[in-house]
């Protein structure tokens, strides 16, 4: 039944997946544990980011509705300053959000800011709908479209660079949340905002940092998606949900974690997709990804609950 | 934190005895008068529009189920809708089990049947959770069901094809012109909202708002809050699932997926967080407002995300009575005014801590 | 050192505190005591900043501090050891006290943690453990140390003695009473008043939001 090809093949198409998700995914965990809400404003800032590096870097004879007067003029400027430029708009536009969520916001409900950060996503989607309505584009990798084929699968030297440009960031990420003290104010935050505020770390300071560093990773997260994907408001949100999976089943807790929940997550559809396990119907996919989402909030929403029994009620 | 809702019926001079002229009643009175006059006057797109835009009321009042009486917030508004419109459709059209097309109120049974149940059983593991893995967990039955069930075009419809949906047949009557379906639509919603309203007075409404209010103190009177969290999930899925049947015609034929997915979701739940989920009325007018306007703005090309994203941000920022029950707070909170400053000379220790209009969950 | 003039603070608009006038001196330790929700913990909590007074002033070493936030008047000197202990339970001993010095030079953190090490040695026992782990009184003690890590000037102290056995309570005394011999002012909140009047200097009785006396200490 287990056709050694087709796994091998998976499994690296599943580190693919997982790297796609994990970014995001990433950011998500960050903001999770400044504010305990589900950052979904993210998903608007990718798309933001995304849209702007596209827009810049973009051979406009490739653009869809080329020659036809619907074109979009994109620029073809060089990838590095369109990067630089997508990263920093993912970090003001968080910190746009920050501003109002972590000021008048910080003591509301949690489902309240959840809610609000839904609003956050929606109209920067919309944004970019007004600039570029209906836009499904292809976009340029920074990374070059060259191909190699690592066992039995080809990957593209994009898939490479993001595999590694992701586990470098959650090293260096996990490295100062652990290890310095920064890290130590930020966990004191997430463990328990009023004490910390009372005890002297400067709260709101740290808090708008760390959006901005998950919302440059988000504006990030855009840029380095689309290439493997296509640009539309659906495919961000069909990939937010991923990375929201990937980091449930992290336990919403720790980079590393976050960026293994991503990866598994990329096995689990590797794998059914795939065909590892025989022809699955794409249906039934979505209901099996669907089930390891589920039996991960259970997990995780159990072991939360009795650590704050007090604090969640 | 909630309060107990602030006894707002006005109680006029003159007015019949032992009825009283709340805003409710007064609500429905004004509307019935302008529902008998207006749409006469009004192009056949517009009674259709504001037919979409009743049952939109119907969807909401469901939500506002979940959101106001069990503080959950539910992502797969969309999903329930969708899921009760195509099974309603697909049993006007086919039957079950070649029996052919059946009659409008079974069919309507089964697709309201899906949405409750689908509903309740995302509550069923999720009711002890915190609100936010509701919220990943909804979006999760949000998502499946668009690539499943919507998929599935021997069910849905499928986009394009040349599929009839008719016009439903309620003893004996057709609903068959847009005009006359109109009507029906809006007697449904007024039935809707009543029924709400009923529930809500009801020995289950008062439990179900004392599980949201205070958990603890529900548990110490012996009320099960993860049963009532479930019931309210049920009741919110039977109204969507209601406004999904009645949707299911009103096209005359399949509607396409884009309206099931989950942005619409968002935009959906955009509704109940303006309109507050304090008076039924309030929600049904945003909801027509949500419907009829961007097809109003359509020349400015408004686009439906960003009234959809205004509309949470707004609404959230607002707080928690929404719109509504802002401008109700404006009121009331002039007699509070007026009425510490008159205690303020004699009592005014007697205040105690509490916490700032928001806190708790 | 502190002076607080005729301060006034509530909660949205339910007043809690009604113009209390309050100094504290180096050295010196004061003890506020009244009955439950008379207010003691909100006019700690003004005094370090998480409340903001509606009228009034808190001035602290001559200068008005009534407006800024927290973590500027920790940097200050003062240091506040929160009702309900409110340690960090994620995060390890020594991670809680350092915590508590988020603008402190490192220099002075060092010598710090030395004096809470020698103060409090099962805290030096347990410096890698999650602090959620600790007993209430190594959970107090951990709080006390972590007001303590920035080396404040004036220590803010709420309910310590809460669900402590009575041997612990007088340690801690004792420990606060070695404190103000170096000088720093104290101010102390407590149920358990015997104790707390015993080891104040002056004892201010707060009912209903108000100062209802003010009192040098027979006890100490």
């Amino acid at each position: 039944m287990f056709d050694p090809f087709i796994v091998k093949a998976s499994l690296v198409t599943g580190v693919a997946l997982g790297a796609l998700y994990g970014i995001l995914a990433v950011s998500l965990v960050l903001s999770f544990r400044m504010s305990r809400i589900v950052a979904f404003v993210h998903g608007g800032i990718a798309l933001c980011s995304a849209f702007l590096y596209w827009y810049l870097t973009a051979n406009p004879a490739r653009t869809s509705g080329h020659g036809t007067n619907l074109a979009y003029a994109t620029k073809e400027w060089p990838k590095a300053p369109a990067v630089i430029l997508a990263v920093l708009l993912g970090a003001g536009l968080a910190a746009l959000f920050a501003w109002v969520a972590t000021g008048r916001m910080a003591r509301w409900p949690r489902v309240t800011v959840t809610t609000f950060a839904l609003g956050g996503m929606l109209i920067f989607t919309g944004i970019t709908q007004e600039i570029w309505p209906g836009a499904f584009e292809i976009v340029p990798s920074p990374f070059g479209k060259g191909r190699v084929t690592l066992w039995g699968a080809n990957v593209s030297h994009h898939q490479i660079a993001v595999i590694a440009l992701l586990v470098f960031l959650v090293i260096v990420l996990h490295f100062v949340v652990t290890r310095t003290k920064t890290g130590v104010q930020m966990r004191a935050i997430s463990d328990d905002v009023e004490a910390a505020e009372m005890v002297g770390v400067p709260v709101r300071k740290i808090s708008m940092g760390v959006w901005c560093i998950s919302g440059a990773l988000a504006g990030l997260g855009g840029v380095l998606l689309t290439p493997m994907t296509r640009l539309g408001a659906s495919v961000i949100l069909f990939v937010l949900i991923r990375s929201l999976a990937g980091a449930v089943l992290g336990g919403f807790k720790s980079l590393p974690l976050a960026l293994l929940g991503a990866m598994l997550f990329g096995q689990v559809e590797a794998h059914t997709a795939g065909g590892t396990f025989g022809k699955i119907s794409s249906g039934w996919r979505e209901v099996i990804l669907m089930a390891v989402l589920f039996v991960g909030v259970v997990i995780v929403a159990r072991r939360k609950q009795s650590q704050f029994r007090l604090a969640e009620t | 934190m909630s309060v107990t809702p602030p006894k707002t019926s006005l109680r006029l001079p003159g007015s019949l005895a032992g009825f009283q002229l709340t805003p409710p009643v007064v609500g429905v009175l004004g509307l019935a008068l302008v529902m008998g006059i207006v749409p006469q006057f009004v192009k056949e797109y517009w009674i259709f529009l504001s037919s979409a835009g009743f049952l939109t009321a119907i969807t909401v009042m469901g939500l506002a189920v979940i959101i106001g009486w069990a503080g959950q917030v539910t992502l797969a508004g969309a999903a329930l809708l969708g899921t009760s419109v195509y099974i309603t459709g697909y049993l006007l059209r086919e039957g079950l089990a070649g029996s052919g097309a059946w009659p409008f109120i079974p069919a309507m049974i089964g697709g309201v049947v899906c949405a409750t149940v689908l509903s309740a059983l995302v509550a069923i593991p999720t009711a002890r959770f915190s609100g936010v893995y509701v919220m990943v967990l909804t979006m999760g039955l949000q998502v499946t069901m668009e690539r499943t069930l919507f998929t599935y075009t021997w069910i849905s419809g499928g986009a394009g094809a040349d599929v009839r949906v008719p016009r439903p047949e309620i003893f004996g009557f057709k609903f068959d012109t847009d005009m006359r379906y109109f009507y029906l639509c809006f007697v449904v919603m007024v039935i809707a909202g009543l029924l709400m309203h009923a529930l809500r007075r009801s020995r289950h409404g008062r439990a179900i708002h004392l599980v949201r209010t205070d958990r603890q103190a529900a548990a110490a009177v012996g009320i099960s809050p993860w049963r009532y969290r479930v019931i309210a999930f049920a009741v919110g899925g039977f109204l969507i699932g209601i406004a999904g049947a009645f949707t299911a015609p009103l096209y005359e034929s399949p509607p396409a997926l884009t309206q099931y997915v989950l942005f619409q979701s968002l935009f959906l739940l955009a509704i109940p967080v303006v309109a507050g989920t304090q008076t039924i009325v309030g929600l049904a007018s945003v909801a027509v407002a949500f419907q009829i306007l961007p097809a109003a703005l359509q020349s400015h090309r408004l686009s439906v995300y960003l009234l959809g994203g205004a509309g949470l941000i707004g609404g959230t920022l607002l707080g928690p009575r929404g719109m509504a029950g802002t401008l109700l707070d404006m009121l009331q909170q002039k007699r509070d005014v007026a009425r510490l400053s008159e205690l303020a000379g004699t009592d005014e220790d007697s205040a105690t801590p509490t916490g700032s209009g928001h806190s708790g969950e | 050192m502190l002076e607080i003039e005729s301060l006034r603070a509530g909660y949205g608009r339910l007043p809690v505190l009604f113009d209390i006038d309050l100094t504290v001196d180096q050295g010196e330790v004061l003890a506020i005591v009244g009955p439950n929700g008379a207010g003691k913990s909100t006019l700690l909590k003004c005094i370090i900043g998480v409340v903001t007074p509606t009228a009034g002033r808190v001035v602290f070493d001559g200068v008005r501090v009534t407006h800024e936030p927290p973590h500027l008047r920790v940097e200050r000197g003062m240091a506040l050891s929160p009702e309900g202990r409110r340690i960090f339970a994620s995060l390890s001993v020594r991670e809680n006290l350092l915590a508590g010095a988020a603008r402190t030079p490192s220099d002075v953190v060092e010598g710090q943690l030395e004096r809470i090490y020698a103060l409090f040695p099962i805290l030096e026992e347990r410096t890698g453990q999650e602090a959620g782990s600790l007993s209430g009184g190594e959970q107090q003690m951990l709080a006390i140390g972590r007001a303590l890590i920035s080396a404040p000037k004036m220590l803010l102290i709420d309910e310590p003695s809460m669900g402590l056995a009575p041997l612990i309570v007088a340690g801690l005394y004792r420990t606060l009473g070695e404190l103000a011999a170096e000088g720093i002012g104290i101010i102390v909140v407590d149920e358990r008043s015997t104790e707390a009047i015993s080891a104040a200097d002056r004892v201010c009785v707060i009912e209903k939001g108000r100062i209802a006396s003010l009192t040098a200490s027979t006890g100490g």
